[in-house]
């Protein structure tokens, strides 16, 4: 029986995927690695997925079957990487060798075995990493602001990560998620949606053999710093908290994530060594034949980008959806001249003038 | 509140901002008449954002063809000639398709600004000539009259584009209709600048671009991280604008009456194609660098805005000009961009690092952006812009380092300008921010150190000065400064740079060694990689390594390590005796070293002057920072660090090179010889302990006692090469304490570099071989009572801390200082504290002043000398080898 694990990105965050893959890889090389991959390559690209230790790819394609256009037309890019998790999901449960699954969001990277959440699949049947597992001091309002509250709206779980045994009861979640992600993959924050996280609130009430692993060693990112300090042992291991740094998620490289891990690492040095190492990592994994910002469901067959606004009419539309079964098309008969004959929205960026960042 | 009171209240605000309105129109010249209407609008926001709401329109015929049309170019220039230059390079390079013809128009420059600008009549560039100096306006008008172009630019010729330009300032002509004129953003382009928009006396700033960045970078930047939006002006920039012919000519043009010598032109016509229902405004994925007033001096710029303004509240009002202005420079959508590239720049990888600074320390930070460009470039010296913090925003400052192995940004360092103001919410979280984090976010790779060490040595162009040799020539060299008649002895001596030129304890140990060498009549020849090299050399960059050779103290040329390999066995083959020592193995393939140890059939010592034989950073400091003690090279440690990649190969290296040679360490610490026996690399090697130098104490009898001055303040000294890991921040801090200050102990810095830094005095002091000395006089000299020394790895020797005892000084540490701890822990009273807080608790204690008023007692009563040893042949007379 194997250990699965499975990451979910377009070709953009391929670099991030690499370092996944490659730290996954040399902590636990007889696990099976697969790549989802919600996307089509960019021309040019020489992606050998078997060299980069993937040991499988699921397209959207190939989960999406004939539905696929019309699913990813329907979604942003975010939302789209996560509804692909609960189906790719399903799709590897059913490997007859899977015998436990996880899933890792394409910027985490690993840095001490995972054999202990393997072992707990024995006993369990989802394990999940709570954003936060200390409370933050009374005073601290502004970390209460940046973590708590933000996990009140954005999900109690980070579900960059989540750990699957391949019985009754993981099959159930699995069919679960992939059913409330097929309908409701949505960052809609108004109606209390955030793509899958703020549905996993409701997994400890919905399934059974719920494992809420408290270790500060595990899922170690910007928005649980402020309660978790790093340093290194004497043989040089990290620990968080003087347990092993199990994995980080470095969300959001850039200048956003800096400015979260600048506010709450404060002084401890090694949480900055650490990204700075991700940072030279992602920078020797990017691939030039991938141009910036590349994702093939982001345009029309023009090359014209599909407004948020566009899709979200799409998803919310039956008749378009009937109507439109290739959004993507161009030319007479299509959604976009539709679109531009009967509605404002491909130039509602520039309508409300300037977007900032 | 009513509607009747905000009615009042409106109204009132309204007759307020009227009133400054017409104060400044009363003084044009007077900047703070403008800077006070521009706060009062600022505060009452609501009439100067609403002043230009936004029209839109969609696309119409007129759109189309102007989606279509050529776009020509006009430059009026008026001599600054390498601007242009520059600018037409520029231009060149970034034509794009849709560029028709560039018009040059020459504004009576000088000849030979002229004669080069007629040389560049070829293609679309055009050249025309005027005669008679017409200024800015009227020299636009002589293109414009010349060019049949539907939409034209009007560029300063004191600016740099970059590709795409015209193409993304031509874009919202074609999609939207009635646009009449589009700008970039820029660097010095009022509201239009990344950056500031003014600068502290309200005048509008030129933001100077980071080392690095240039017009293309910004632009990629902007498309990528800001996109294709059209903000919406009253008024736009002159330096560079797009502008639709039709439109020009619907509202009779540039008033060269008013305006003809320039200034103020563009936001004259600015405000008249908006009253006339035409939309402006900036285009956010264009960037064009402004050198800004190429052509005018600052008093003709000074005297030409003033008229300006002059003229223009005269034309448009005061208030409604005022107005416009306030409501470009409080734009909140530019103000959006200029936050992002404030983050922006605030990320890794640039030369400057804006942001995420220690805004209390900004000194100390400037010094942790050297040591990072220095470090990066492997250049010993240059010129570099860094960003220091200061309140509400971040200063570039130029910084120059010269060429000694430490120095830091005098405290005159010429503030140049500012470019980022980060939001207020980043820059109190980045407050918090350590020096040591700073550090980290701008350290690159140890192959992008080592390629800027590559670079350095490609720049220096030094291949043709030192002669080549090849092993015969070496081997008649050595035989030539051997005694007549008698078999050549030699030693050859491996370190990693020039031990003439380069100061550091290495550097003096092998001119000690080179000394000993010449009295006991031993022919010394030292090599050292000739390209310099933060780690060993890549047998698969360089095979064979080439090596500068200094013979007894002259540098003599440059070989292959193969010649040199040669010759030795040439000379071993002849009977001599050529003994072999490393000093340091940077630069080198060991394997080679291998090679020429075998050739010698000799042992090969080996000096433990740091843990390079652990780990290519020498002093097993992680990510050049928190003393690591060589983990196993798979440890996570090893994985986020600097040197880890490297690491794991450098260890096998090393490993095949102790495995291969009869290898003879020699430690100058029993410290050092514990603590690399306690580590267990090499447990089969004997090491042998030879100290550098011992500090003999003797008492004087009470006749030759001096008289103690007890009433001055203690002197607290920093020695020698003021680096992160020697402690230099930390004598620093310990100089700003308040109660340091307040008890009035001085402070001073003895080294070859003058740091200027703010309260610490400086004297030269360089000890050498040929004055070894030196040191121990300047400590003595001074009255030194306590030197700092707070390395923050483990010491394996230190000359400063005998120098300093030999000077009768104590030496003030803390326990992970290695030798320099070790060395004083046997001292009373043993000044060796935990961490800096206890240090700092026994200055505000006073304990330290009362330790001076014993020691200087103590030194008044006793004399001290030092006893050096001779290096290698020290620990060859140990070993009992001739």
């Amino acid at each position: 029986m194997t250990v699965y694990a499975f990451s979910s990105f377009s070709f953009g965050y391929l670099n991030r995927a690499r370092v996944l893959a490659k730290t996954l890889k040399a902590l636990h090389p007889d696990w099976a690695f697969w790549a989802v991959i919600v996307d089509t390559p960019p021309e040019g690209l020489d992606f050998d997925p078997e060299s980069e230790g993937f040991s499988g790819v699921l397209t959207a394609a190939e989960l999406f079957g004939g539905q696929t256009d019309a699913v990813l037309f329907g979604h942003d890019i975010v939302e789209a990487c996560t509804a692909a998790k609960g189906i790719a999901a399903t799709h590897l449960l059913e490997k007859t060798d899977c015998e436990k699954l996880f899933f890792f969001d394409p910027d985490i990277a690993l840095f001490n075995s995972m054999d202990e959440v393997v072992v707990l699949l024995d006993r369990f049947s989802i394990v999940l990493t709570p954003h936060q597992t200390d409370p933050e001091p009374r005073e601290n309002k502004q970390a209460i602001l940046d973590n708590e509250i933000a996990s009140l709206s954005y999900g109690v779980f980070n579900l960059g990560f989540v750990a699957l045994a391949n019985d009754a009861e993981g099959r159930r979640f699995a069919a679960w998620w992939a059913e409330r992600l097929a309908d409701w993959c949505w960052d809609r924050l108004d109606i209390g949606i955030f793509v899958d996280q703020k549905w996993c609130n409701l997994v400890p009430c919905f399934f059974d053999g719920v494992k809420i692993l408290r270790d500060p060693g595990y899922n170690v990112a910007s928005w649980n710093l402020s309660q978790r300090k790093m340093h290194f042992d004497a043989a040089g291991q990290a620990q968080i908290n003087g347990r092993p740094l199990r994995f980080y998620h470095f969300t959001k490289l850039g200048p956003l994530g800096d400015q979260m891990t600048q506010r709450y690492a404060g002084e401890n040095i090694e949480i900055f060594e650490l990204w700075r190492w991700y940072r030279e990592q992602v920078a020797a994994g990017t691939d030039t034949a991938i141009p910036k910002g590349w994702w093939a469901y982001g345009q029309f067959d023009t090359g014209q980008p599909v407004p948020k606004s566009v899709r979200e009419l799409y998803r919310n539309r039956v008749d378009l959806r009937t109507a439109f079964k290739s959004p993507f098309a161009t030319g007479d008969g299509s959604l976009l001249q539709w679109l531009e004959a009967n509605t404002n929205l491909l130039d509602k960026e520039e309508k409300r003038g300037f977007l900032p960042v | 509140m009513t509607a009747r009171h905000r009615g009042e209240i409106r109204q009132a605000s309204e007759a307020y901002l009227a009133a400054l309105a017409d104060l400044a129109a009363a003084r044009p010249d007077d900047i703070g008449a403008v800077m006070a209407f521009r706060k009062a609008a600022r505060a009452i926001a609501g009439p100067v954002n609403e002043s230009h709401p936004q029209r839109d329109c969609l696309p119409d015929d007129r759109s189309r063809a102007l989606g279509e049309a050529k776009i020509d170019i006009i430059v009026p220039i008026h001599n600054a000639l390498e601007d242009v230059r520059a600018c037409l390079a520029s231009l060149r390079a970034s034509k794009g398709l849709r560029l028709g013809q560039v018009w040059l128009v020459d504004d009576a420059s000088d000849r030979k600004t002229a004669s080069w600008l007629a040389t560049q009549q070829n293609g679309a560039f055009r050249y025309l000539r005027l005669d008679q100096n017409v200024g800015f306006t009227k020299a636009v008008d002589a293109g414009l009259a010349r060019s049949q172009s539907e939409l034209v630019v009007i560029l300063n010729s004191d600016t740099l584009v970059s590709a795409g330009w015209l193409d993304a300032l031509a874009r919202p002509f074609a999609s939207r209709a009635r646009i009449a004129l589009t700008g970039p953003l820029s660097n010095a382009a009022a509201w239009q600048s990344l950056g500031r928009v003014t600068d502290g006396h309200g005048l509008y700033a030129t933001n100077l671009l980071p080392v690095g960045i240039d017009p293309a970078v910004m632009t990629t930047f902007l498309e990528e991280q800001i996109g294709t939006k059209f903000v919406d002006l009253p008024i736009l920039h002159g330096f560079c604008v797009m502008l639709a012919r039709d439109a020009y000519d619907a509202i009779g043009g540039f008033d060269l009456d008013g305006f003809g010598r320039g200034y103020g032109e563009t936001q004259d016509l600015s405000l008249r194609l908006c009253k006339d229902g035409y939309r402006l405004g900036v285009v956010t994925d264009a960037f064009v660098q402004h050198e800004r007033s190429a052509s005018y001096s600052d008093a003709a710029r000074k005297a030409l805005s003033g008229h300006a303004r002059h003229v223009l509240y005269r034309k448009h009002g005061a208030l409604e000009y005022l107005r416009a202005e306030a409501a470009c420079i409080d734009n909140p959508d530019l103000a959006h961009i200029r936050a992002a590239a404030a983050g922006w720049f605030a990320r890794d990888g640039l030369d400057i690092p804006f942001l995420a600074a220690d805004s209390a320390r900004p000194t100390e930070f400037a010094e942790i952006a050297w040591r990072s460009a220095r470090h990066r470039s492997g250049r010993r010296a240059g010129k570099s812009v860094i960003g220091l913090p200061r309140s509400g925003g971040v200063e570039l400052v130029s910084l120059k380092w010269s060429s000694k192995p430490s120095l830091r940004p005098s405290d005159d360092h010429r503030i140049q300008n500012v470019l980022a103001e980060p939001p207020k919410a980043e820059a109190a979280s980045q407050g918090t921010l350590s020096l040591a984090a700073n550090w980290i976010a701008t350290l690159g790779s140890l192959e992008d150190i080592a390629a800027g060490w590559r670079h350095r040595r490609d720049t220096a162009r030094d291949d043709g000065i030192v002669p080549r040799l090849r092993s015969k020539t070496l081997v008649a060299a050595i035989r030539k400064v051997c005694p007549a008649g008698h078999l050549p002895t030699v030693m050859l001596s491996l370190s990693h740079d020039n031990y003439l030129t380069n100061r550091g304890g290495v550097q003096f140990c092998v001119q000690q060694e080179s000394a000993t060498a010449k009295k006991r009549r031993v022919a010394y020849l030292n090599l050292h990689p000739s390209q310099p090299l933060p780690r060993l050399a890549h047998v698969e960059e360089d095979p064979d390594t080439d090596v500068d050779l200094v013979l007894d103290g002259t540098l003599i040329g440059r070989s292959a390590m193969s010649e040199v390999i040669k010759a030795t066995k040439v000379l071993v083959g002849a009977g001599a005796c050529v003994d072999l020592v490393v000093h340091h193995l940077l630069g080198y393939n060991p394997e080679q070293v291998t090679s020429l140890v075998q050739a010698s059939c000799k042992p090969c010592w080996f000096w433990l002057h740091d843990f390079f034989l652990l780990c290519p950073g020498f002093t097993l400091l992680r990510n050049d920072l928190t003393y690591c003690g060589a983990p196993p090279a798979s440890s996570n440690a090893c994985q986020l660090c600097l040197y880890g990649e490297e690491r794991r190969s450098h260890l096998k290296r090393i490993q095949a090179f102790a495995a291969a040679v009869d290898l003879r360490l020699i430690s100058p610490s029993d410290f050092m010889t514990r603590h690399f026996m306690a580590m267990q690399l090499m447990p089969s090697v004997q090491i042998t302990t030879v100290p550098h130098m011992e500090v003999l104490t003797y008492d004087l009898p009470a006749t030759s006692q001096k008289v103690v001055d007890q009433a001055v303040p203690p002197t607290i000294a920093f020695l020698g090469n003021p680096a992160y890991h020697k402690g230099w921040q930390v004598f620093r801090r310990l100089s700003q304490d308040p109660h340091a200050l307040a008890q009035g102990i001085r402070f001073i810095h003895l080294g070859s570099e003058n740091m200027a830094a703010p309260g610490i005095g400086w004297q030269s002091v360089l000890a050498s071989a040929d004055d070894p000395g030196a040191m121990i006089r300047a400590v003595a000299e001074n009255s030194v009572d306590f030197v700092l020394h707070w390395a923050n790895w483990p010491e394996t020797f230190s000359f400063t801390t005998l120098e300093a005892l030999a000077a009768g000084a104590l030496v003030i540490t803390t326990p992970g200082s290695g030798n320099v701890a070790a060395t004083m822990q046997g001292i009373e009273p043993m000044l060796v504290f935990d961490d800096f807080k206890s240090l700092l608790l026994a200055l505000r204690e006073g304990r330290l002043d009362t330790i001076a008023k014993e020691l200087r007692l103590r030194r008044s009563s006793s004399s001290r000398t030092i006893h050096r040893s001779d290096m290698t042949f020290s620990a060859m007379d140990k070993a009992g080898l001739p």
